[in-house]
C-alpha cells in the first residue's frame, strides 16, 4: 500500500474518533432538557450525573489525542522530512537569484499571466526589460484567438516573419492555410475552396505530397469528407495541433524553448528526488557525495525531460566522451573508442554481438 | 509509473501533511485547556450546590446552573467544530496527494503538476517577503486549501513589529508555544529580553533596567550564567562605547538578528524545511537533466540547461549520471528506438529513420543539419545499440 493510502486510512481513525465526540453533545443536551422539564428533580442524583458526563467529557476528549498523534507518528514513517541533504544552500543567492528571477518572470510571462508579473516585479525589484515582456503579450493573444479557431491573428505574425520562419524551413504558414482550405470543404463550399487553392499554390515545392492530398479531397467534397479516405483531415486534433506549433514556432524565433523550462527543470527535480533519497544512506556512509562531478546514480526523466544523446558503452558501461568516441563496427554495432581498441587482436576485432570480424580501422566514429 | 508517482509524494510532500497535522494538535491542545478549564469550574459549582443543607436551596440554585450547563455545552461544541475545521483541512490535503498516485490520466495530471509547481513558487515567495505575488499566485491559480499562507502572514506581523522595535506580538508568539519552545531549547524568548533590557540602558533607564533584568532575565531558563553577566556589565557602558564587545550589544543590527531567529523558530515549529523546496527541486532537476552536451557546441533549443539563465545556473552542479544509452533524434527531438531505428548518414551523424525518411518525402533529399550535406535516404546505414 502507498503512503497516501496508509495515511489517509490512519486519518479515518481520527475523524471517526472525533464524530463520536460530536455525537456525545447529544448526552449533553439531555442533561440540560432534563433540568428544564422536570419540577421534582432528585438534585444530587442529578448533579451527580452531570458530572459523571462531565469527567466522561474531558477524558474522552483527551483520548482523542491518541489517534491523532499516531496519525503524526505515521506521517514521519511513511514520508521523508528532510530531502535537501545535497542541496546547495547558498547556490541561489546573489547574482544566481537574479537568474531564478529572470526564469520565474519568463515563466509568467509565457502563461500569459501579467498582472503576476506585475506583482513580482514589485515585490523583488527585479528589472524586467520592457522589450522583453512584448513578443510575450502578442504571442499570448495570437494564441488566444488560435484556441477561438481565428486564424488571422497568426497568419498575419507569419506574414510578418516569413524570412525567419522560412529559413527554419518552418511549414507553420502553410499549415495554417491549410486549415482554412479544411474548413471550406467541410461546409462544402467547393467553389471557395478552388479559390483558396491559388494561396496553396505557393507552397507546392516545399509540400508537394500535402498539397496533392488536399486538392484530392475535392474530389469528395459532395458526397462528404468524413465518408472518404480524407477523413483524417477534419480531425479536431489539428486545432489543438496549431496551437502547438504556432507556441513552438514562435518560441523557436524568439530564442526560447518550447516549453517553460522553470516546469520542466522542477518537474524533473520532483522525479530525480526520491531516486537521490533513496540512495542517500548508502552515499553518505560511504561520505561519497559531493565528490564526484556527476550524480551518484542514474535518474531516467523518460522522453519528455530528455534533449541528448546520451551513449554509454556496453562493453565498459561507461558514458562516452570526445576523447571516447562511440565507434560503428562494420555490422553496425557500436562500441566506444576505449573498447574497440581492448577487443583488438592483431588488427582483427570481433563484434561482442554478432560474428561478423572486422579490421579496427574499418570502425567508423559516429556522432549522435 | 504508479509505484513513481508515490516515490514523489514520500519524498517531497512531507509539509503539506504535516504542517496542518501540527495546527490540529495544537488546536486540540487549546481546546483540552478551556474544556479542562470550563469542568473544573462546573464541578466546583456542583460541590457548592450539592453542600447547599436544603433540596430546597438546591432547587432554588438549579436554575442558574443550568445556564452555566448550556454555556459550557455551546463553548465545547465550538471548540469540535473549529478542531472539525482543521482534521477537514488534513483530510482535503491528503486528498489531493490521493488524486496524484491515483489518477493517470494525462491532463489531470498535468494540472495536478502546475498546481505542485505553483505550490512550490508560492512557498518560495513566502519565504523571501514576496508576500504580494504569493497572494496573488494563490489566487490566480485556485490553490488556497494546499498552501500555508496564514503561517507565514502572521510571522509576517510578528517581523514587523520587531523591525518596529515592539518585542510584544513576539514575547506573545512565545508565550503560546512555550512547551515546543523548551524542546528545542529555544533561546528567542530570552535574547528578546535582553533586546529590552539594551533599550533601557539606552534610555538611561538604569534602575528600570535593573528591575527587568530581575523580572525577566534572572528567572529565563537554559540561560548560561556567563551570558547573563555579560549582558550586565552593558550597565557600565554608554550606548556610545567603542568597546568591540558591548558595542555590538547595541547595535541595531541585533534587532534584525532577532527578526531572523525569530523566523527560524517558526519554520521549525512547524516543520518546514530551513530551505525552500523550490531551490532542492531545482537543483536536483538540473543536475539529472546537466549532460556535457549543455555546454558545448551540440545545444539543443529545447533543453532549459542549454540555454540562459539555467546554464550559469547550473554550473558549479553534477553532471547527471548515465549507464544505458537514451539516444534522442537531433531532428525530432524524438527518442530513437525499435520503432525509430538510429540511422547513420555517411559523415556519422545519426538521426532517427523518422525524421529522415519524412525528409526525404517533402524535400525529396536528405540534408544534414550539422554539415548541410546531402544524400540520398538509402545512404543511411542502421546503428544497433545495445
Amino acid at each position: 500500500m502507498d503512503a497516501v493510502s496508509v495515511l489517509q486510512k490512519e486519518f479515518c481513525k481520527v475523524n471517526s474518533k472525533h464524530k463520536e465526540l460530536q455525537e456525545g453533545l447529544s448526552n449533553l443536551d439531555d442533561l440540560v432538557a432534563a433540568v428544564e422539564n422536570n419540577q421534582d428533580l432528585d438534585c444530587n442524583w442529578y448533579l451527580n450525573q452531570v458530572k459523571t458526563e462531565l469527567t466522561n467529557i474531558s477524558v474522552s476528549h483527551k483520548d482523542w489525542h491518541g489517534s491523532i498523534s499516531r496519525f503524526g507518528k505515521v506521517i514521519d514513517k511513511q514520508l521523508t522530512e528532510n530531502v535537501s541533504f545535497f542541496t546547495n544552500r547558498d547556490l541561489i543567492s546573489g547574482r544566481n537569484s537574479q537568474l531564478l528571477h529572470q526564469l520565474i518572470c519568463e515563466h509568467f510571462l509565457r502563461q500569459g499571466n501579467l498582472e503576476l508579473v506585475e506583482k513580482f516585479v514589485q515585490d523583488s525589484g527585479h528589472k524586467l526589460e520592457e522589450c522583453k515582456k512584448r513578443p510575450f503579450v502578442d504571442l499570448n493573444q495570437i494564441v488566444g484567438s488560435l484556441r477561438k479557431r481565428d486564424l488571422l491573428p497568426a497568419l498575419k505574425w507569419c506574414e510578418n516573419n516569413r524570412p525567419a520562419l522560412k529559413k527554419r524551413g518552418s511549414s507553420l504558414e502553410f499549415m495554417l492555410h491549410r486549415l482554412n482550405f479544411i474548413s471550406l470543404i467541410k461546409e462544402r463550399n467547393t467553389a471557395g475552396a478552388l479559390q483558396y487553392a491559388q494561396i496553396l499554390g505557393q507552397f507546392v515545392e516545399t509540400h508537394k505530397k500535402q498539397l496533392q492530398r488536399l486538392m484530392g479531397s475535392l474530389l469528395y467534397v459532395s458526397t462528404g469528407i468524413e465518408n472518404s479516405v480524407y477523413r483524417d483531415l477534419i480531425d479536431p486534433q489539428h486545432w489543438s495541433d496549431i496551437c502547438d506549433l504556432f507556441t513552438k514556432e514562435a518560441c523557436s524565433l524568439m530564442g526560447l524553448s518550447k516549453e517553460s523550462p522553470l516546469s520542466i527543470t522542477v518537474d524533473a527535480g520532483c522525479k530525480a528526488l526520491p531516486a537521490l533519497n533513496s540512495i542517500r544512506q548508502v552515499m553518505e556512509a560511504k561520505q561519497l557525495w559531493g565528490l564526484k562531478d556527476e550524480l551518484p546514480c542514474e535518474v531516467d526523466l523518460g522522453p519528455s525531460c530528455q534533449f541528448h544523446s546520451l551513449f554509454a558503452c556496453p562493453i565498459l558501461r561507461a558514458q562516452c566522451t570526445k576523447s571516447n568516441p562511440p565507434m560503428r563496427l562494420e555490422c553496425g554495432h557500436v562500441i566506444s573508442n576505449d573498447a574497440l581498441k581492448r577487443l583488438a587482436i592483431s588488427n582483427k576485432v570481433k563484434c561482442p554481438y554478432c560474428p561478423q570480424e572486422t579490421s579496427p580501422s574499418e570502425a567508423k566514429q559516429i556522432y549522435f | 509509473m504508479k509505484s513513481s508517482k508515490a516515490s514523489e509524494i514520500v519524498a517531497l510532500e512531507y509539509t503539506t501533511v504535516k504542517v496542518p497535522y501540527e495546527v490540529l494538535n495544537k488546536k486540540f491542545r487549546q481546546a483540552q485547556k478551556i474544556i479542562d478549564r470550563e469542568i473544573s469550574q462546573l464541578s466546583n459549582q456542583i460541590s457548592n450546590i450539592m453542600r447547599l443543607p436544603s433540596p430546597e436551596l438546591q432547587r432554588q440554585a438549579m436554575p442558574a446552573f443550568k445556564e452555566k450547563l448550556t454555556s459550557f455545552r455551546k463553548r465545547y461544541a465550538d471548540c469540535l467544530t473549529k478542531e472539525g475545521g482543521y482534521a477537514d483541512k488534513c483530510l482535503h490535503r491528503l486528498q489531493h496527494l490521493a488524486e496524484y498516485t491515483t489518477n493517470s490520466d494525462p491532463k489531470s495530471e498535468a494540472i495536478w503538476k502546475r498546481k505542485r509547481l505553483d505550490k512550490i513558487l508560492v512557498d518560495y515567495f513566502l519565504r523571501n517577503s514576496h508576500y504580494e505575488t504569493a497572494l496573488q499566485m494563490v489566487k490566480s491559480g485556485g490553490i488556497e486549501d494546499i498552501v500555508d499562507t496564514e503561517l507565514f502572514i502572521s510571522g509576517r506581523d510578528i517581523e514587523n513589529s520587531l523591525v518596529a522595535h515592539n518585542v510584544a506580538p513576539c514575547l506573545q508568539w512565545c508565550h503560546e508555544n512555550r512547551s515546543r519552545l523548551k524542546k528545542t531549547r529555544s533561546t528567542l524568548e530570552f535574547n528578546l529580553h535582553t533586546q529590552c533590557f539594551i533599550e533601557k540602558i539606552r534610555s538611561k533607564d538604569y534602575m528600570g533596567a535593573i528591575q527587568y533584568a530581575q523580572r525577566y532575565l534572572v528567572e529565563s531558563e537554559g540561560m548560561s550564567k556567563e551570558k547573563l553577566q555579560e549582558t550586565m556589565v552593558l550597565l557600565a557602558f554608554k550606548p556610545s562605547t567603542e568597546c568591540e564587545k558591548y558595542k555590538a550589544l547595541f547595535s541595531e543590527e541585533r534587532w534584525q538578528e532577532l527578526v531572523l531567529e525569530f523566523r527560524a523558530s517558526n519554520y521549525e515549529l512547524h516543520h518546514l524545511h530551513s530551505d525552500s523546496l523550490l531551490s532542492t527541486v531545482l537543483q536536483s532537476g538540473l543536475s539529472a537533466i546537466k549532460t556535457h552536451q549543455c555546454y558545448s557546441s551540440e545545444k539543443s533549443g529545447d533543453c532549459p540547461v542549454c540555454n540562459e539563465p539555467l546554464n550559469s545556473l547550473a554550473t558549479p552542479l553534477p553532471f547527471s549520471h548515465c549507464t544505458q544509452s537514451r539516444l534522442i533524434c537531433r531532428i525530432s527531438g524524438q527518442p530513437m528506438n525499435e520503432h525509430n531505428a538510429p540511422m547513420m548518414l555517411p559523415n556519422g551523424n545519426v538521426y532517427g529513420e523518422t525524421a529522415l525518411t519524412e525528409m526525404m518525402a517533402t524535400h525529396g533529399i536528405v540534408t544534414c543539419p550539422k554539415t548541410n550535406e546531402k544524400f540520398w535516404l538509402d545512404q543511411a546505414q542502421k546503428v544497433y545499440v545495445m
